[in-house]
């Protein structure tokens, strides 16, 4: 797989935001986008098919029964 | 009463007195608007200040007063609000540049409802540029400064709404809080602050940074004053369809109850890792004091914080880089160096990742929830890890130290956003540089009345508001 790097996330910026970027400010965003995928992917190993955003109003409503009065 | 008499006061007092005739509106509002003209040019904490405006409003609270009509429970009370909650046909900057100008189309429905309970609109508070930052630096329209001691930040991004009520300038404030800028303001200007559940309080007319983090929430001198404007701005609106459909439930009711035998989680982890000696010392004061009061204190487990924090990150990245991905290519230049900083990774945040954070999120509630929230009732851990720092110790601009400075103030905030879960400041004393801090009370979803309950309790005992700041 391709390891998201500086020189990767400059072209992308240049192709997709007519940006340009310094080496270093390049190498900082792409360590950044490395950390999202790295969130994302140890977050999700153990998630169910289904879990999807829209049905996280439900699990607030179903949660807050055990909350104490 | 002098002026200072009547800004001792706390909101709920103010208002019964006004509704009382033993004070009109106008001497209220002249006695803010000379305190804002004292403390302005010391701290800041106004964008714009509507003299003239408040004043017509309070002599027209006071006419329909004298003729019997009651206009609501905040009747001829001046308030201020961080200035992003539009007003159709008024300026609302966003404490941005490029919004200096910018005027609303709408009605924020969280002011509307404070404005109808007959509360008066005072001005638009001082906040970091479009909500991003977590000090109160501003360079365009200047930095906000802690009423405690002015050479301190006040924490953001709600700094006006923290600064202003903390010198007793306004009786209350609306703040927002996408990751702590509720929280670290109230915490660092000693007062309390509120992030409501999320869908408790609608958004509708407020500057969106984050549609799935935003939330509204009040700050105020007092915890009954903090429950009274949540009950006002809370509950259904037809505007946003993310608000909850049912009434919630009446935070008021619940603040006299006390806290004996509530269990009072101390988490064994994450959230001291970056606290210092004193704030640690302070937390360990305020657990003995509520186990003073009957409360049972329980140590609990925590999930992965770390990772709920870098999956909060992901999300607002992407959603305000979205929000922002035009003016970021067309007006680079308009932004403040740190803001256009934390707003450009998220235009590299790829969209399965973002997505998995979102999909992730309930499962990560019920975990906290089964091992935070199952043996105690409410979590306690630190507001702010450290004491409040200087300005220019914190003027970090753009460079490498900003992302590290940023990620160690809201260490103890980020992860209630990405949860959903309410979340609740409170003074809990001084730390050696005799500047505030605060205690934050976690509960589970919609547990907002449990939070104040606790909270009353607490300050009840503490009875902070006897300090005064210095300037005022």
């Amino acid at each position: 797989m391709t390891k998201i790097d500086g020189p990767l996330l400059s072209a992308q910026a240049s192709a997709q935001y007519g940006l340009e970027l310094n080496e270093a400010r390049a190498e900082a965003l792409a360590a950044m986008v490395r950390g999202y995928l790295d969130g994302a992917r140890g977050a999700t190993k153990a998630l169910p098919m289904d879990a999807e955003p829209a049905l996280f109003p439900a699990t607030l409503q179903a949660l807050a029964k055990g909350a104490k009065s | 009463m002098t002026v200072d008499d009547l800004l001792d006061l706390d909101m709920t007092d103010v208002a019964a007195l006004i509704r009382r005739q033993k004070v009109s509106s106008v001497e209220v509002t002249r006695a803010c608007l000379k305190r804002i003209e004292r403390v302005q040019p010391i701290i800041n904490c106004f964008i714009r200040i509507e003299g003239e405006a408040a004043l017509k409003a309070a002599k027209r609270a006071d006419a329909a007063l004298a003729k019997g009509k009651s206009l609501g429970a905040l009747h001829g009370v001046p308030l201020a609000h961080k200035d992003m909650f539009y007003r159709k046909g008024h300026v609302t900057t966003c404490g941005s540049k490029i919004r200096r100008d910018y005027v609303a189309s709408e009605d924020c429905t969280a002011l509307k409802r404070l404005l109808d309970a007959g509360s008066i609109y005072v001005g638009g508070l001082n906040m970091a540029e479009f909500a991003i930052g977590p000090t109160g630096h501003n360079e365009h329209h200047g930095h906000c400064r802690n009423p405690w001691n002015p050479a301190h930040v006040t924490g953001g991004s709600s700094s006006g709404s923290g600064s202003a009520v903390g010198a007793r300038a306004v009786f209350g404030a609306l703040g927002s809080d996408t990751g702590g800028s509720v929280r670290l303001p109230a915490s660092m200007c000693g007062v309390v602050g509120m992030k409501p559940t999320t869908g408790l309080v609608s958004r509708f007319g407020a500057m969106p940074l984050s549609f799935t983090l935003d939330t509204i929430g009040p700050l105020t001198r007092s915890v009954r004053d903090n429950a009274k404007l949540l009950r006002l701005i809370a509950g259904p609106d037809a505007n946003d369809a993310t608000t909850i459909q049912a009434k919630p439930a009446n935070p008021e009711a619940w603040l006299a109850k006390g806290v004996k035998g509530l269990k009072i989680g101390i988490p064994k982890s994450y959230f001291f890792d970056v606290a210092s000696a004193e704030v640690r010392a302070l937390y360990d004061e305020s657990m003995a004091t509520f186990k003073k009061l009957g409360a049972k204190l329980v140590e609990v487990e925590l999930p992965d914080m770390t990772r709920l924090t870098q999956l909060s990150n992901l999300v607002l990245a992407a959603e305000a880089a979205t929000r922002h991905a035009t003016w970021l290519i067309e007006r680079r230049g308009d932004y403040q160096e740190q803001v256009r900083q934390r707003l450009e990774p998220g235009l590299f945040a790829p969209a399965v990742a973002y997505l998995q954070a979102l999909d992730a999120r309930g499962a990560m509630l019920e975990e906290f929830c089964a091992l935070a929230l199952t043996k105690a009732d409410i979590l306690a851990v630190p507001g702010m890890p450290f004491a409040v720092p200087k300005v220019d110790d914190t003027n970090v601009g753009g460079s490498p130290a900003a992302a590290d400075l940023v990620a160690r103030i809201s260490w103890c905030t980020r992860s209630a956003n990405y949860l959903g879960v309410p979340a609740l400041t409170l003074p809990c004393g001084f730390t050696g540089n005799h500047l505030p801090t605060g205690l934050q009370l976690i509960g589970r979803p919609f547990a907002e009345p449990l939070l104040y309950r606790a909270a009353a309790a607490f300050e009840r005992e503490l009875d902070f508001a006897a300090n005064r700041p210095p300037i005022i």
